[in-house]
């Protein structure tokens, strides 16, 4: 019998140890577990940027799902440039607004909102809107300037980022929201969900110098991952990103995309940006590297997708 | 008038304006109005040099009516040496730890000095300007020793704020600062602390070239403190109370070329025979004939003496070889227009380098020659220049940089990026960077295709700006795109807007 047992035993843990959790584990770290019945992905075009959250948080549950009462969030919109909401060069401020009002709204505590910015700070967060619009809703905006606001944390997945410093609000709290803008860039191509997390770290230039498409990737694969990436893409940038000259950069689409998979989040957007200015995803190297890390799949046929027009 | 009560008028207005000019510099904790900068505007060298002449003459006016109450009230170092001087003046004036005692006037010295940094000004050498205004001196003064002394504090508080969850208070890091400029800082807070603890204004009556000047119309002020000789002792007390050593009690007689109208003297004489007053026509024209003799007897002194050292800071001032234009060449900040127009006009306050907010402002040290020296320079280390930002413009008090509006700031040229393919990470390495255009706020930087798929920058030169931020941002060592200075300022072509673009997007795309 001990035989017997010992070689089952031994059979089950080779098994197990094949095993892939990442979902399950992103799920965990995330409030939720994955239900069968909510889509991977919700795209919503037509409405106003409040609307069409409202919208696609319905259909994962309502805000309910992700944010839990006494939790402290940050939401992690892009906030690099001093510009106004009107040249696309950061998230809709309205957007940001909004889901600080559902945070609150879900009995959170403390909702927080902050972006690594690449102009004069002060400058970006009042100009940007997003201040005004975080304020009045309640929200508090940490300055993220100053290196005492990162801390070091290792990337264990990174292939050639293994460590880096990260906003010790976003460490801190019980559940982050990543929002980005949609929009071209210069260096990676598109800067999305995935390029959004460059806001969270104190040493850009690390990017910039080691491989910027793959340390894109690995500091994606940072253990705590943001529960759904919300894809602004009211106002985009498609030329001249990331940082734009003028409004002719910018167009009007009025389209949300949410997912909590990033790379089926940047993927769509990719698809979706590629109809204004042509895009392929493989010239966005760090999604395919994305993919060799197990962050997800790019493949949208087989996600289950929802699609709203207003 | 109560003579109690002028002294501690003199005190109030003089902390009225000192306490706002020294803030303004020091301000870690951003608690200053940004328009409270306007107090800067008082000071004598930059109002002239700006062309305020409504300042200028509110300057003489004041002198020719109160004396050198400007010494007093206004000049930032003359309030600094008075609190130098109540150190080791001690409690009583009759019982002094220093004796000062009446001095005949340094002239030969004083205005040699003047004359000399007149005249090397008009030569075109503000070199003397630079290191001899007091208002400059001061506020380098401030900006390069004690600025620096409180950035620690600031961290101090700061640190104990955030850890509360307040972040109304923001972490401030030191500005540029250069050996030079703390060199020359501290030996001018020392030579002014020893000259002001052992004689008091004696900078003010031997050195400084605005006291020299405005004591040229000060002889002949209409309001002045005068000895009654009736009352007078002779003791000689109001003499040891004078700050400028221009009492001679023997005489009863003041130098009102020195006087800077402290009132010290009114509170300290026994016999109440001093007084501030406005003299009568008969007694301002027999006043003026005494100050004449003296010029009489000394003028072959002077002569002598001036054309000595006139003869010997030529060929210093005569130095100042103009720098031919190369990458080396120091990049003048916005607003700066021409370069001569720049060197002469700036006196290396420092005002701008405290205010910058993106720390791209440092003093140069011998980069911009001598008479250039300490006159700020732009520096990629730390920061860059940001596009929506005017605030150093705004601040020069003298006119070195004219305050553009933003437009015309956005397309001033200070120089232009120049980029060496062979540093470039993408060149090196292939992979993706474009750190560079990404900061770019005219797309002078732009990301071009290269090979397999990878972008790398192209400088177009002619809508750059030089802000700096390519540069900043360059994670290559060494750098592989760097501002080079122009050496006059140029306007960049405004870089070309283009069309909106017509787009109807009915479906998602996937």
């Amino acid at each position: 019998m001990k035989r017997r047992d010992f070689l089952l035993s031994a059979a089950l843990t080779g098994v197990a140890s094949t095993l892939q959790f990442d979902k399950l584990e992103a799920a965990l770290r995330n409030n939720r577990v994955t239900v069968t019945s909510t889509p991977d992905l919700v795209a919503v075009m037509g409405g106003e940027p409040a609307v069409m959250l409202e919208r696609a948080l319905a259909k994962f549950g309502g805000i309910g799902a992700f944010v839990k009462k006494g939790q402290t969030v940050v939401i992690k919109p892009n906030i690099g440039w001093d510009k106004t909401p009107d040249l696309a060069a950061n998230t809709n401020p309205e957007l940001v607004g909004a889901m600080v009002r559902h945070c609150y709204a879900a009995g959170a505590k403390r909702v927080e909102i902050f972006d690594h910015t690449c102009n004069q700070w002060d400058r970006c967060y009042a100009d940007s809107g997003i201040k005004r619009a975080v304020e009045s809703a309640g929200g508090i905006m940490i300055p993220a300037n100053d290196q005492s606001f990162y801390r070091m944390v290792s990337v264990p997945q990174g292939v050639k980022l293994r460590q880096t410093a990260i906003h010790k609000s976003l460490l801190d709290c019980d559940v982050w929201f990543n929002m980005p803008i949609l929009k071209n860039h210069g260096g990676a191509k598109m800067t999305i969900s995935m390029k959004n997390y460059m806001g969270i770290v104190w040493d850009r230039e690390y990017f910039h110098k080691t491989d910027l498409q793959q340390c894109i990737a690995d500091v994606c694969t940072y253990s705590k991952r943001p529960a759904l990436n919300i894809v602004d893409a009211y106002r985009i940038m498609f030329k001249n990103g990331p940082q734009g000259k003028s409004l002719a950069d910018t167009v009007l689409l009025k389209t949300l995309i949410v997912s909590p998979n990033i790379i089926a989040a940047d993927a769509a957007s990719i698809k979706f940006f590629n109809q204004v200015q042509s895009m392929d995803i493989n010239e966005v190297g760090h999604i395919a590297k994305g993919q060799a890390l197990h962050l997800g799949t790019d493949d949208l046929s087989k996600l289950r997708i929802e699609r709203i027009k207003l | 008038m109560k003579i109690n009560s002028l002294k501690w008028v003199r005190v109030v207005l003089a902390c009225l304006v000192f306490i706002p000019t020294v803030l303004f510099f020091i301000d870690v904790f951003h608690l200053m109005p940004f328009k409270w900068r306007a107090i800067l505007h008082i000071q004598f060298v930059p109002a002239l040099l700006s062309g305020l002449w409504g300042i200028v003459i509110f300057i003489f006016a004041l002198t020719l009516l109160f004396g050198r109450i400007y010494c007093s009230v206004i000049c930032s170092a003359g309030v600094l040496q008075d609190f130098f001087s109540r150190l080791t003046a001690g409690k009583n004036k009759r019982k002094q730890k220093r004796v000062l005692k009446y001095a005949r006037p340094k002239n030969w010295l004083r205005y040699s000095i003047l004359i000399l940094t007149i005249g090397s000004f008009v030569l075109g050498s503000g070199a003397m300007v630079v290191l001899l205004d007091p208002y400059s001196n001061m506020g380098r003064v401030l900006a390069n020793l004690v600025r620096p002394a409180l950035i620690p504090l600031n961290e101090f508080v700061v640190n104990k704020a955030f850890a509360m969850g307040n972040y109304a208070i923001l972490p401030v890091t030191a500005s540029g600062m250069s050996v030079v400029a703390i060199v020359v800082s501290a030996l001018f807070l020392i030579t002014i602390a020893v000259m002001s603890l052992l004689r008091g204004r004696l900078y003010c009556n031997t050195i400084c070239p605005v006291g020299t000047f405005l004591g040229l119309i000060s002889r002949f002020s209409l309001f002045r403190v005068m000895i009654d000789d009736s009352a007078c002792s002779h003791c000689g007390v109001c003499s040891r109370s004078c700050k400028s050593q221009c009492i001679d009690s023997k005489t009863s007689e003041i130098d009102y070329s020195r006087c800077v109208t402290c009132f010290n003297c009114l509170t300290s004489c026994t016999q109440n025979a001093v007084s501030y007053q406005f003299i009568g026509i008969k007694k301002h024209l027999s006043n003026m004939e005494k100050p004449a003799e003296k010029v009489v007897n000394t003028r072959r002194r002077q002569f002598l003496t001036l054309s000595t050292t006139a003869i010997v800071a030529a060929p210093f001032v005569m130095a100042q070889t103009k720098k031919a234009p190369t990458e080396k060449l120091p990049i003048m900040p916005p607003g700066a227009g021409k370069r001569d127009h720049f060197n002469m006009t700036c006196t290396s306050c420092h005002a701008c380098i405290t205010q910058c907010p993106s720390n791209v402002l440092i003093p140069a040290m011998f980069d911009y020659g001598i008479m250039g020296l300490m006159q700020p320079k732009m520096y990629y280390d730390k920061g860059f220049c940001q596009p929506n930002c005017t605030i150093c413009m705004c601040v020069c008090p003298s006119g070195a940089l004219t305050a553009l509006p933003l437009k015309e700031k956005q397309i001033a040229q200070v120089g232009t990026a120049y980029f060496t393919e062979e540093n470039c990470v993408v060149y090196k390495y292939h992979h993706d960077c474009g750190a560079c255009s990404e900061h770019c706020p005219t797309q002078a930087v732009k990301m071009v295709d290269y090979i397999n798929g990878l972008m790398i920058p192209h400088v177009t030169p002619e809508i750059c700006i030089g802000c700096g931020g390519c540069e900043y941002a360059c994670p290559a060592r060494p750098k592989a795109i760097v501002v080079h200075a122009n050496l006059d300022q140029q306007w960049a072509k405004k870089p070309s807007k283009g069309k909106m673009k017509e787009v109807k997007v009915e479906g998602f795309g996937f």
